[in-house]
């Protein structure tokens, strides 16, 4: 059965008041997601891994171990958008707190550090990729960037959360000033809740 | 370093420049007696000017080194916009003067205390030493990425390779743009056709995922091959990429390099490109390359 992609947890123009424009939206959601999902679904078709039961599964076995095959690139940008989509809200930004914010408080060293760490890793990622916030195998949480369709899961740890750096994330709203989406992203998006929610789910066993 | 106002391409939009974009627009044969008469006005002596004016652009002066800016960043060989309609105006100021800009200050930066890497502003020697014990552990990924960017990407650095900015030209006849001389006839003998050549080009360049250039490189065995790069790797790289090589064409496939006018249709990106690519100049590539092997 071809996998399908949840729809986007808000309309195409609920982030404009937030600095993501629809036309982004329309792009990435529309165009760039949805691609990597027909191409998946194409490149599965009659293959093993087909009958997998998620998308994730399919990032995870095609990983192969750090030598992924061609289809690890589709499913894993499949699964970091959609994980993408969920890390903000229309009603995002602001400071955390709860939980998470204890544990940004104990495992980062506060909120300005986290933020000063979050920013540097989407700001230096060379090329394309993602920033990340995720608990690690230790159960502390660490911040980490990846380049192009990699991310944290293939390496044994669980993002709570994600920014996507590539430039089609922010080329249209901001063209190459890639700070300023980071620092728009840090202050406007984030959906703390989720956030919040994630790390719970992450720290419970 | 941003180049001498007097230089600037926009400097020299006075109305009769101004004449000659509109001329180009019309992208048609019957503009070239007209483009013709104004040449005979404006031109100086060299034909090299000639040249230049009939891309809309000044000769950049070449910038010497100098200990705080070893490396640096001329002007494009012609007007932002004299690409149009195949890359827009946003783009190739953006792409020059940001993207471009800063892979030289960054790389400026990396090397400010390390004159055995300058090479007298010549980045393509700097190049073929990324990933070698020549360039220290401490700068190995700022050069990789940024001498990189500047090589791929240069005008004119004195040296045999001036890439991709070199590699586009305004052209008569866009829509009919096809390789000229020696590597013409290489491309034929090899590829069978120019459309099976440019079928296995676009093929190679949609699929490099991410960051990263499509290239036509000509090797030791003096064969033509299409290879992709990563980010700013690119085939002067011995040391970093699988098929080095000298390059005679190449594409920048990052998403900055389109998606002001083309979003994220990268093949739409490319078949606007081929009309600008400029033959004369990968060939005079190929010829040099061929020579020195």
């Amino acid at each position: 059965m071809p996998f399908t992609l949840p729809p986007l947890p808000y309309a195409l123009d609920a982030l404009k008041a937030k600095g993501m424009s629809k036309t982004t939206l329309e792009f990435h959601f529309g165009k760039h997601h949805t691609a990597y999902l027909n191409n998946l679904n194409g490149q599965i078709a009659g293959k093993e891994l087909e009958s997998l039961g998620s998308v994730e599964e399919v990032m995870l076995k095609s990983w192969n171990g750090g030598q992924p095959t061609p289809e690890f690139n589709n499913a894993a940008q499949v699964v970091n958008h959609t994980f993408f989509w969920e890390s903000m809200s229309p009603s995002g930004g602001g400071k955390p707190s709860g939980k998470v914010a204890e544990a940004i408080d104990k495992d980062l060293g506060g909120y300005d550090k986290f933020v000063e760490a979050f920013k540097a890793a989407g700001a230096t990622q060379f090329g394309s990729g993602w920033a990340w916030l995720s608990v690690n195998g230790q159960g502390k949480l660490e911040v980490s960037k990846t380049p192009n369709a990699e991310n944290p899961w293939v390496h044994g740890a669980t993002p709570i959360l994600t920014m996507d750096v590539w430039e089609h994330a922010y080329y249209l709203d901001v063209q190459n000033r890639r700070p300023d989406f980071i620092s728009n992203f840090v202050s406007n998006l984030i959906d703390w809740q989720r956030v919040e929610q994630r790390y719970l789910a992450a720290t419970s066993k | 370093m941003p180049p001498p106002a007097a230089l600037h391409p926009t400097a020299c939009q006075h109305q009769s420049t101004l004449a000659l974009v509109d001329l180009m627009r019309l992208q048609s044969l019957r503009a070239l007696p007209t483009l013709a008469v104004w040449l005979a006005v404006l031109c100086a002596a060299s034909p090299a000017r000639a040249r230049r004016l009939l891309d809309d652009a000044p000769a950049p002066a070449p910038v010497p080194s100098s200990p705080a800016q070893p490396f640096s960043l001329p002007p494009l060989p012609y007007y932002y916009s004299a690409l149009e309609p195949w890359i827009d105006t946003e783009t190739m100021q953006l792409h020059h003067d940001k993207h471009h800009q800063a892979a030289v200050d960054k790389l400026n930066a990396a090397v400010a205390n390390r004159s055995s890497l300058w090479f007298g502003g010549d980045v393509s020697q700097l190049v073929r030493l990324a990933g070698t014990d020549a360039v220290p552990a401490e700068i190995a990924e700022a050069v990789r990425n940024n001498a990189g960017g500047h090589y791929n990407h240069q005008v004119d650095a004195g040296g045999a390779e001036q890439l991709f900015w070199t590699l586009m030209a305004p052209k008569d006849d866009p829509e009919d743009n096809q390789p000229v001389g020696e590597l013409a006839d290489a491309i034929w003998a090899q590829y069978d056709s120019f459309d099976a050549f440019k079928q296995l080009f676009n093929e190679a360049a949609v699929a490099r995922s991410g960051c990263g250039w499509a290239w036509l490189i000509i090797g030791a065995d003096k064969r033509l091959s299409i290879t992709t790069t990563p980010n700013q790797d690119g085939p002067l790289m011995a040391a970093l990429v699988p098929e080095p090589g000298t390059p005679v064409l190449v594409v920048d496939v990052h998403e900055h390099a389109y998606y002001l006018l083309h979003r994220n249709r990268r093949q739409g990106y490319l078949d606007s490109w081929w009309n600008v690519t400029n033959w004369e100049q990968a060939n005079e590539y190929y010829a040099a390359a061929l020579a020195n092997y």
